[in-house]
């Protein structure tokens, strides 16, 4: 009786590393005053970023009349949308890193545990029979 | 080291203090580019060693046949001692056992390991996404039936543990609001605790030559 499943589960960074950011979207507006950052990150900053990260979907969109928005989407199809209104260029920068660094896990309390694992105890679980020889 | 065997069989005690050698490096960091051959494999804080090449072992051209998890003599940290056949023949049989553990140490974070766990440690920030390091201070390794523990580390031609960064995330959103009533008195805290998270990709346990 089969409890456990055959084929192991990927673990990303064992063998091989994937990426977990898939695409980052910014939106921005052409007229508005709170996209002038955004505007001046999208000019100056924006083509290195995406120079260095090759394996990033880069999308710029214009979205007229709304606030600037920078939208991570991650391999687990869910998205990471950060409002940068009247946002200087260095802060956008750093919350793009932030979005490309995450992935799309949205647990609050992964941050509980400092170490997750799927092994069983090496040691193995304590057993009162099993600490000194005895006879019964 | 001291290597304790389970079973109550008598314990042999060797004591030797190995002293880990102290080099820093600056780290060199190449642009990001993810293929998932290594690329920079620098050790964790606080002893940086920088080794630009890959760390797999090369093929020995001795005659005799090579082991698969061997450490070429070349490849040692410069002031690794040279190990006694008693030594060599305990950490035969800790490797023998097919699944380790290993209590390691990052920034004075203590955690205890296997293969494929994730690891949550504060924010280490000189590393990028896809980064892999090679971890060498380890207080104890160890397996079902033998352990070795560290005085205060184990020493690193004993073991090989590898870790790969995969996210920097931020933590929960926590407020702190402080008030006192009837004094004017408010004051709003606001913080987001920044984390690494590390994949361990290996701890194996070498063959001493």
């Amino acid at each position: 009786m089969l409890t456990k499943p055959l084929i192991t589960i990927a673990k990303n960074g064992v063998g091989a590393f994937v990426f977990s950011c898939r695409k980052i979207e910014f939106n921005y507006c052409e007229r508005s005053g709170s996209s002038r950052g955004m505007i001046e990150y999208l000019q100056n900053h924006l083509i290195p970023f995406a120079k260095e990260n090759p394996q990033l979907e880069v999308v710029v969109t214009p979205r007229p009349s709304k606030h600037p928005l920078i939208t991570g989407t991650y391999l687990n199809r869910k998205q990471k949308q950060v409002c940068v209104r009247n946002k200087k260029p260095d802060a956008i920068a750093e919350i793009v890193k932030l979005i490309r660094d995450n992935t799309g896990v949205t647990a609050k309390k992964r941050f509980k545990k400092p170490v997750i694992s799927t092994t069983e105890s090496i040691r193995g679980i304590w057993s009162p029979f099993h600490t000194r020889p005895h006879s019964i | 080291m001291i290597l304790n065997q389970k079973n109550f069989l008598p314990i042999y005690n060797l004591s030797k203090i190995f002293i880990n050698s102290i080099t820093r490096i600056d780290n060199v960091r190449s642009p990001q580019k993810i293929d998932n051959t290594l690329k920079a494999v620098h050790n964790s804080k606080p002893l940086s060693r920088l080794i630009t090449s890959t760390t797999t072992p090369e093929p020995l051209t001795s005659p005799l046949p090579p082991p698969s998890h061997s450490l070429p003599p070349s490849k040692y940290p410069p002031n690794t001692p040279s190990f006694s056949t008693t030594t060599k023949e305990y950490l035969d049989r800790l490797r023998d056992q097919l699944h380790y553990y290993a209590v390691i140490e990052i920034r004075s974070q203590k955690f205890l390991i296997t293969k494929n766990d994730l690891v949550i440690a504060h924010r280490l920030r000189d590393l990028d996404v896809g980064d892999e390091i090679k971890l060498n201070r380890v207080l104890e390794l160890g397996s079902k039936d033998y352990t070795i523990k560290g005085k205060p580390l184990v020493s690193e031609a004993f073991y090989n543990i590898k870790a790969t960064v995969v996210e920097q995330p931020k933590g929960p959103f926590i407020e702190i609001f402080k008030k006192k009533r009837r004094n004017r008195h408010r004051k709003r805290v606001t913080h987001k605790q920044t984390y690494t998270v590390l994949r361990i990709s290996e701890v194996e346990v070498n063959k001493l030559i």
